[in-house]
């Protein structure tokens, strides 16, 4: 029986949690939706349920051009975060969170995830396609805001602006349709990048896809004892 | 199938040249910019300014930067800008500080007309001191 439990708590424990990041819009098509929500949340996008998110270091927009306001908020009766950024003109808008690291006791590390989305506005679609600069960031090889269920996604996964080959990257859906997954492996859907740091992931379902690539490195410490990071570089798509 | 592929690519090619028009107000200004999906400006593009009555009002190119300043602004303008090859676009737009500015001006006026009744005063006073 104690083992049955320990199975079933680990299940839980092993699926992904993302910090998941989600726009009001991916496309500003007019003044009413022009002011753009940005909700940060640190939850298991699949199962809808989530996790405390601490405070995050900041929600910015493209490389700390702006540091856009903070509040807390509530994501499935845990604590998260919103923001917000009014769009005034035509452009292609990026946007990302910088959390504070978190220590995960079961996992033994420190997780660190940085997710970005991007935004057209009124029509303009150059530069989806460009890095913000992060440390570790997926550039998107596909256009990200004009995405159709059935559509091919690619992206590359780069460290410090340098392809990152053969990692892992997890997919989930923003499961807020109820689906219900086969077996526990169908929840979290896992690609690698190729030599070149590239993968791809056919996304069989609308709404919002979470891709993280998932790199381990560095350091830090917690009660005298240090662990390792797990940095994620993450995106968010819609696929309508 | 040559056809359809010459469609496909014209169709491709047609979608990349993607018009879009923006107007917004920037210092009592009204300008509309004109711009392609891949970031390009329009520039010397044909653009038509109509009132909500559908009336022209005026009509002229954009510049270097695809933009176009409207010189005579209305309450509510329909613009419209057409690029070569029949590419075009069009936006409804309410100025909003059309009201303002002109408040402005009438306030300005009334305050003018008192200035002026208050020196008519002043002088009609002195020339009657004067007189007695």
């Amino acid at each position: 029986m104690k083992k049955l439990i320990f199975v079933a708590i680990f299940a839980v424990l092993a699926n992904a949690h993302f910090l998941t990041f989600l726009p009001s819009t991916d496309n500003v098509t007019s003044k009413e939706n022009s002011k753009i929500t940005l909700n940060a949340m640190f939850i298991h996008p699949f199962e809808q349920n989530g996790m405390t998110m601490e405070k995050p270091e900041g929600i910015y927009y493209e490389n700390k051009k702006a540091v856009l306001p903070l509040e807390e908020t509530k994501k499935f009766d845990h604590k998260a975060w919103k923001s917000s950024y009014q769009i005034k003109k035509p452009g292609v808008y990026k946007f990302y969170v910088q959390p504070q690291p978190y220590f995960e006791p079961a996992e033994s590390k420190y997780i660190s995830h940085v997710p970005k989305v991007i935004v057209s506005a009124y029509g303009l679609e150059d530069g989806w396609d460009e890095p913000i600069g992060l440390t570790y960031e997926i550039i998107p090889l596909t256009k990200p805001f004009g995405l159709y269920a059935g559509n091919l996604f690619q992206g590359k996964v780069v460290y410090n602006g340098k392809p990152v080959p053969n990692t892992e990257v997890e997919v989930e859906l923003y499961n807020d349709f109820g689906l219900k997954a086969p077996t526990d492996a169908h929840i979290t859907q896992v690609v690698k990048t190729d030599d070149n740091g590239v993968f791809s992931f056919v996304m069989n379902h609308k709404g919002w896809w979470g891709f993280a690539a998932l790199i381990e490195n560095g350091e830090k410490e917690y009660k005298g004892k240090k662990y390792p990071i797990e940095n994620g570089a993450l995106i968010w798509v819609k696929a309508y | 199938m040559r056809i359809f592929i010459l469609s496909f690519f014209l169709f491709s090619s047609l979608f990349a040249h993607k018009l879009n028009l923006f107007v917004y107000d920037e210092d009592s200004k009204v300008i509309a910019s004109a711009y392609f999906a891949s970031g390009s400006y329009c520039n010397e593009c044909k653009v038509t300014v109509f009132d909500d009555k559908n009336n022209l009002i005026e009509e002229g190119l954009t510049n270097k930067e695809g933009e176009y300043i409207v010189k005579n602004p209305k309450a509510k303008l329909l613009i419209k800008v057409e690029a070569l090859g029949g590419h075009a676009a069009q936006s409804e737009f309410e100025v909003k500080n059309l009201k303002h500015e002109k408040e402005k001006i009438q306030s300005h006026n009334l305050l003018e007309g008192l200035f002026a009744a208050f020196l008519l005063a002043l002088i009609f006073l002195g020339l009657k001191r004067i007189k007695k």
